[in-house]
């Protein structure tokens, strides 16, 4: 039992309960101190518990101020984002926070994963958001003619209770979550490697060892011009002999045992184009060959997914014609 | 002050908190689109959690969920804000607390 975590998190949690909404707000200045404090405090006990354990030597993230600065600027703009009555402000807010996370996407090596969370959470599922907010908007004149929130939204709703669940339920899993001396994190050793990229570039003798036919075979087995990425070394195809019957069934078994196993896959064919010398894949690569080897049917069924919820979408928000006036399925004018 | 490695468990905590300040956000307004926003939140801090464990693992199945995930958000967001119009045009209103009854 860590006092001084729970003592951080319990700061925060009153920290949190000054700042949300209502109408006279007057600690609101107070909450953002303590909000402050509080962090601060996370921050100085996270150092102690590191300094505490021992020093290891392949982090995570390599370079170190930039996490704290985009794990800021993404508490910051949530605690902006559930603390502002207007919801326009809310949402540009939101918009902040799926910037910070792209940064720390990007720190974590998935690039790509931070290029989508860009275009498609702040790019169109916010921009989404804005625009229905000023479809259903409510805006309430306030003194001096001031668009205000709407009355029922100005205060929060039950503060104390929201708070205190939320943060009894950040408290167990913050007691869990940290490393004490003799409880180790997600059990086994941490992972002692360099980064993604550093280990799929570092060749060792005994992968230069491994016989190059490794991949040639699975590789045969495919339909001519289909290579597993874009940029990895595809043996000839017409200088091995392919036979019909056992072989070419032997074969597709093999490359159907590479397909479905778990997904050391990438790192393998990374470790292949390492050994060709080509420039090494990326994020995208490595994802696509991922998504499209081994997640190829839930890929499939995520765009079935999409296209149902977009045409319910459209069915859902459709004006409904008044009776009689109009045939079926048609939408007035309005 | 000497920095040390980020580990892990950095990117786990900062997953938390940011589930748990959806939820506050959740519970705490009366507001449809807002409250609907602060699911986003907690969109958001299982992504970072994922991608912390693709990252730990060297393996990109969290990142391939993080896909799958966004695509139900984009889902889940288009269906929930076509209801929320809907919802508006009946009693333009977006107070949560004049849907509690299912009357109507």
């Amino acid at each position: 039992m860590d006092y001084a975590l729970l003592a951080a998190t319990a700061l925060g949690g009153v920290a949190l309960y000054l700042m949300l909404p209502r109408e006279r707000a007057p600690l609101v200045k107070l909450g953002g101190l303590l909000a402050v404090l509080a962090f601060g405090g996370l921050f100085l006990y996270m150092f102690r518990a590191l300094v505490a354990s021992s020093g290891g030597t392949g982090g995570m993230g390599g370079v170190d101020p930039y996490f704290y600065v985009f794990a800021g600027v993404m508490i910051a703009g949530t605690i902006g984002v559930i603390c502002q009555p207007k919801p326009v402000y809310a949402a540009l807010y939101f918009v902040l926070v799926t910037l910070a996370g792209a940064g720390l996407f990007i720190l974590l090596l998935a690039e790509f994963m931070a290029i989508v969370l860009v275009i498609i959470y702040a790019g169109a599922i916010l921009v989404t958001y804005v625009f229905v907010i000023m479809l259903a908007s409510q805006a309430t004149c306030g003194v001096g003619g001031e668009a205000k929130s709407p009355l029922y939204d100005r205060e929060a709703a039950e503060p104390l209770l929201a708070t205190l669940v939320s943060f009894v339920l950040l408290g167990a899993v913050l007691q869990c979550l940290y490393p004490v001396p003799g409880r180790e994190l997600v059990g086994g050793p941490r992972h002692s490697d360099a980064r993604m990229i550093d280990r799929i570039n570092g060749v060792t003798a005994a992968d230069i060892a491994k016989p190059k036919d490794e991949l040639a075979a699975p590789v045969a087995a495919l339909p001519k011009g289909f290579s597993p990425g874009a940029t990895a070394a595809v043996p000839d195809i017409d200088a091995v002999k392919v036979d019909e019957g056992d072989k070419k069934a032997a074969e597709r078994a093999a490359a159907r045992a590479v397909a479905t196993s778990p997904t050391t896959k990438p790192v393998d064919e990374a470790k292949a184009v390492a050994n060709s010398g080509k420039p090494p894949m990326g994020d995208t690569q490595l994802l696509g060959n991922t998504l499209y080897g081994q997640y190829a049917l839930s890929l499939e069924l995520a765009g079935i997914l999409l296209t149902i919820a977009l045409v319910g979408a459209v069915v859902i928000a459709r004006k409904e014609a008044p009776e009689g006036t109009l045939g079926a399925g048609a939408v007035p004018h309005e | 002050m000497q920095m040390t490695e980020i580990e892990l468990y950095h990117y786990l905590v900062l997953g938390a908190i940011l589930f748990a300040l959806g939820l506050i956000g959740f519970l705490a307004r009366r507001n449809l689109i807002m409250m609907f926003l602060a699911t986003e939140i907690m969109f958001q801090g299982v992504a970072i959690n994922l991608i912390a464990f693709s990252r730990y693992h060297m393996n990109l199945s969290g990142q391939a969920f993080v896909i799958f995930l966004l695509t139900i958000a984009a889902a889940e967001a288009s269906l929930a804000l076509g209801l929320v119009v809907l919802l508006f045009r009946k009693r333009a209103t977006l107070n949560v607390d004049e849907w509690s009854e299912m009357q109507g």
